[in-house]
């Protein structure tokens, strides 16, 4: 039997991990939009860390928001009011995404006026019109970030940082596909980790990590012929859809899928494992995520070095799988039916944050289209901070047993 | 028991009934029954209470409003029993009860209040008032199948730019095509222009009549206003509107003449923020009125202040619907409430704490403490819902807003 996970661990793993890439001459600037731009601050100069919640971190909010905002804002307004952000020299913030954010930056500029904060708009429609608006949008913050940090715009540090992110998640995505496969190659905790990873502290380091385990999963699939099925998936997926499997793929226990928001997929793969093997299931795998921090942000796709940076890194953003704030639920759970039919998913988690509207709107039509596919739901409504961890877990535990009853 | 042998005049009540709300109920029946005919016809489209409606209403649609019917669910006291049918579907109670009540309604037409809104042809939303909208359409868009529009404003900070008139502007002419493609009519531009008109003259109508409630005493209250506005939401751009708010605007005007306030005796003036709780408006504002408390401004009836400039009509639509002063971020709406306060030379404020609403109640905290520091009037926040009235606490607010009034007198 494995030992239980620790979110504990994985809190101040990623407190490390950021100390090793800060140096006296790294700007760094927290976002939290899971789309942001990262080449962009690149190119001033500037290091983007993406902000996680903190399982740690509550309370310290009441003052300044009510308890109806988002679990995920509230929790990372607690970190800034408890000091417990790493050092920043600005934060992002996203407009236009969903009302909690919106008022979360405007909140933070009253209670913190030392903090530089930044707003990057985003559209929620996702047509050339939202991209010519996106692309002005970037092009004004890049200004922006110009006149606030003294430091222009710079293409070679841009075209560094597209080669950067374009690496990360064509292993990622690789990884991803193959786990699709064979999920057991390399376990979800473990992939869970190197996108934290990466996004916590973007650069060669982290890459080198996503692309030494995306060659080692490529030595074990060759093994099983399985490469050019892979890929083929995965160039599916980087298009929004999924071709035909030429593969049978792996079926040692239930396969699970994720969906959700803004969930932290080490969070997930914590309280998983951890139900796992109180239910005594170890086989059970998650196969695929849908989360903004980890599915959606990897299968992005990469900026064409080409044309106008603005321009194209707002037509890699538009075309990004679509997040719960923006138009097309309709395509969103088409896409949902589609990976039931042809991945041969047993059961589906779906993860909401509390308060989360963007993710609490579409979960209604998730489970009629699971109940429709005889696919087992359990619904995990979450906070950061666990509050209700043992419900969770009992929650999990039982889905993992009438899973196995089905089975 | 002994018998009286003197009659008393019937007690004055502490309020002010406005004799227009006879024909506020009728022109707003007759509406209602104009929804349903028009669902019959194939013309009935739901909108947002922010959606640009000279658009639909030039392409000869009949729109119906959810968010009105929400506050007609709330008022009727059955808030917590459709909220209840969107949960049994799998809607988090979480979530904001104007879209849980619709969707309940959806669900069980036959155990709502006037059968529930007519099932329409098409659905309008525009995110100028929180990014809501959006997902509720897209939930209510599976269940009927009527199709979704959405008009995209993303949030301005400052003045609009150029970049963004033109993204609203492409958004606009997306809505034309898509009205032109559901409803099989063509765009017709002179007409829009005269709907634009309608909609510019009740506008002035209801604005000139919040702006009477600077006299003192202010002959609107809150709950006259917030009645009153359902003309001004469901019906701009129809000559039925200006019908209403000549009649309402004479009648304050009256008022105003011959110095009759909304409530007998005006002690207290306060500034409210955030929709009214539906479920108790009568109670609310009338317990309030005997303490001689008047509210003659709030932030949430003034949001439908701008008029349509002449010009090319698109581009014209597209400044006034990105500009309103929800789609314009805490800053603005501070600011605006303390122009409010001092305009309409308020004591202090109350600001409601709607746990539906994140886009207008998350920041209240902040808005307290800089209304206070910059007008020096005090306010106070009390907390609960605009449908759901298991999320409001009576007695609770009552004390609340005592302490405020300790504070002012
Ligand atoms: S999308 Fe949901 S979880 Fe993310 S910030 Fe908004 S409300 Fe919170
Ligand atoms: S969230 Fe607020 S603004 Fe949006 S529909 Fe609900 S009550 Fe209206």
């Amino acid at each position: 039997m494995s030992a239980p996970l620790s979110y504990d661990t994985v809190v101040s793993e990623r407190r490390q991990l950021l100390q090793t890439i800060i140096t006296p001459e790294t700007s760094l600037v927290g976002y939290i939009y899971p789309h942001t731009p990262l080449e962009l601050f690149f190119a001033h100069h500037l290091t983007p860390t993406l902000l996680w919640a903190d399982h740690k971190t509550s309370g310290a909010y009441e003052a300044s928001l009510q308890t109806f905002c988002c679990a995920y804002s509230r929790n990372l307004f607690s970190q800034r009011a408890k000091e417990q952000l790493p050092k920043l020299s600005a934060i992002a913030f996203p407009g236009g995404t969903c009302d909690s954010l919106q008022n979360l930056g405007d909140v933070w500029r009253a209670r913190f006026h030392e903090d530089t904060v930044l707003r990057l708009t985003y559209p929620v429609a996702r047509d050339e019109a939202a991209i010519t608006y996106l692309t002005e949008e970037l092009r004004g913050f890049s200004n922006h970030l110009e006149v606030t940090f003294g430091s222009k715009f710079s293409i070679d540090k841009y075209r560094e940082a597209v080669a950067l992110t374009a690496e990360f998640r064509a292993a990622a995505q690789f990884i991803v596909a193959a786990r699709i496969f064979q999920p057991s190659i390399y376990p979800y905790p473990e992939y869970a980790k190197l996108i934290r990873q990466f996004f916590t502290a973007p650069g060669p380091h982290t890459l080198q990590q996503v692309e030494q385990v995306a060659s080692e999963v490529q030595h074990e699939l060759r093994t099983n012929q399985l490469i050019p099925s892979a890929e083929a998936l995965r160039y599916g997926l980087l298009k929004g859809q999924i071709p035909e499997l030429t593969a049978t793929p792996e079926r040692k226990g239930p396969r699970i899928v994720v969906v959700g928001g803004m969930i932290d997929p080490e969070g997930i793969a914590v309280l998983f494992e951890n139900a796992k093997i109180n239910a005594e299931v170890e086989e059970a795998q998650i196969v695929l995520d849908i989360l903004s921090f980890s599915f959606r942000t990897v299968f992005h796709p990469p900026s064409n070095l080409q044309g106008d940076p603005f321009h194209e890194l707002a037509q890699s953003i538009i075309s990004a799988p679509a997040e719960p704030t923006q138009e097309g639920l309709p395509d969103r759970l088409h896409f949902l039916e589609v990976i039931f039919d042809k991945l041969k998913i047993d059961g589906l988690i779906i993860a909401e944050h509390s308060f989360c509207d963007p993710d609490q709107f579409e979960i209604p039509d998730m489970l009629k289209i699971a109940e429709k596919k005889k696919v087992l739901t359990v619904r995990l409504p979450l906070d950061p901070e666990f509050s209700d961890r043992a419900r969770i877990e009992g929650r999990l535990q039982s889905f993992f047993e009438t899973l196995s009853v089905k089975r | 028991m002994s018998q009286k042998t003197t009659t008393e005049p019937p007690k004055e009540k502490a309020y002010r009934k406005l004799y227009t709300s006879k024909l506020l109920r009728e022109t707003m029946t007759l509406h209602i029954l104009s929804t349903k005919t028009a669902s019959q016809n194939g013309r009935l489209v739901w909108v947002t209470s922010g959606f640009p409606v000279e658009i639909p209403v030039a392409f000869d649609t009949v729109a119906a409003y959810p968010e009105q019917y929400g506050a007609i669910v709330g008022s009727e006291k059955c808030g917590p029993l459709l909220c209840g049918f969107a949960e049994e579907l799998g809607f988090s109670q979480e979530l904001c009860s104007y879209a849980r009540s619709s969707i309940g309604s959806v669900k069980k037409p036959e155990q709502s209040p006037l059968t529930g809104l007519p099932i329409p042809q098409a659905l309008l939303a525009c995110n100028n008032i929180c990014g809501t909208v959006l997902g509720w359409y897209e939930a209510v868009s599976e269940m009927t199948g009527a199709p979704v529009y959405l008009v995209d404003t993303p949030p301005l900070e400052g003045d609009q730019p150029p970049h963004h008139l033109a993204y609203v502007k492409s958004n606009l002419e997306g809505l034309i095509t898509f009205m032109s493609e559901t409803f099989n009519q063509p765009y017709d531009e002179e007409k829009l222009l005269q709907v634009a008109d309608l909609s510019n003259t009740a506008v002035n109508l209801w604005t000139k009549s919040l702006e009477a409630c600077k006299n003192k005493p202010s002959p609107l209250n809150c709950a006259d206003r917030f009645l009153s506005m359902a003309p001004i939401v469901a019906l701009r751009g129809t000559q039925q509107a200006i019908d209403f708010y000549q009649a309402f605007y004479g009648e304050v005007k009256e008022r105003v003449k011959q110095g009759l306030g909304a409530i007998r005796e005006e002690r207290v003036r306060l500034l409210w923020d955030n929709i009214p709780p539906w479920f108790t408006i009568y109670n609310f504002f009338n317990t309030l009125a005997k303490k001689g408390v008047v509210f003659p401004a709030d932030s949430y009836t003034h949001a439908w202040s701008a008029n349509i400039p002449r010009g090319e009509a698109l581009e014209s639509i597209a400044q006034v619907y990105s500009k309103i002063w929800l789609n314009k971020g805490l800053s603005a709406k501070i600011d605006k409430m303390c122009n409010l306060i001092k305009d309409y030379e308020l004591d202090g404020f109350v600001l409601f704490s709607v746990r539906s609403c994140k886009r207008y109640s998350l920041g209240q905290m902040v808005t307290k403490e800089v209304i206070t520091r910059r007008t020096g009037v005090p306010g106070v926040i009390i907390e609960g819902d605009m449908v759901d009235s298991q999320q409001y606490n009576e007695a609770q607010a009552e004390t609340r807003v005592d302490a405020l009034l300790e504070m002012i007198l």
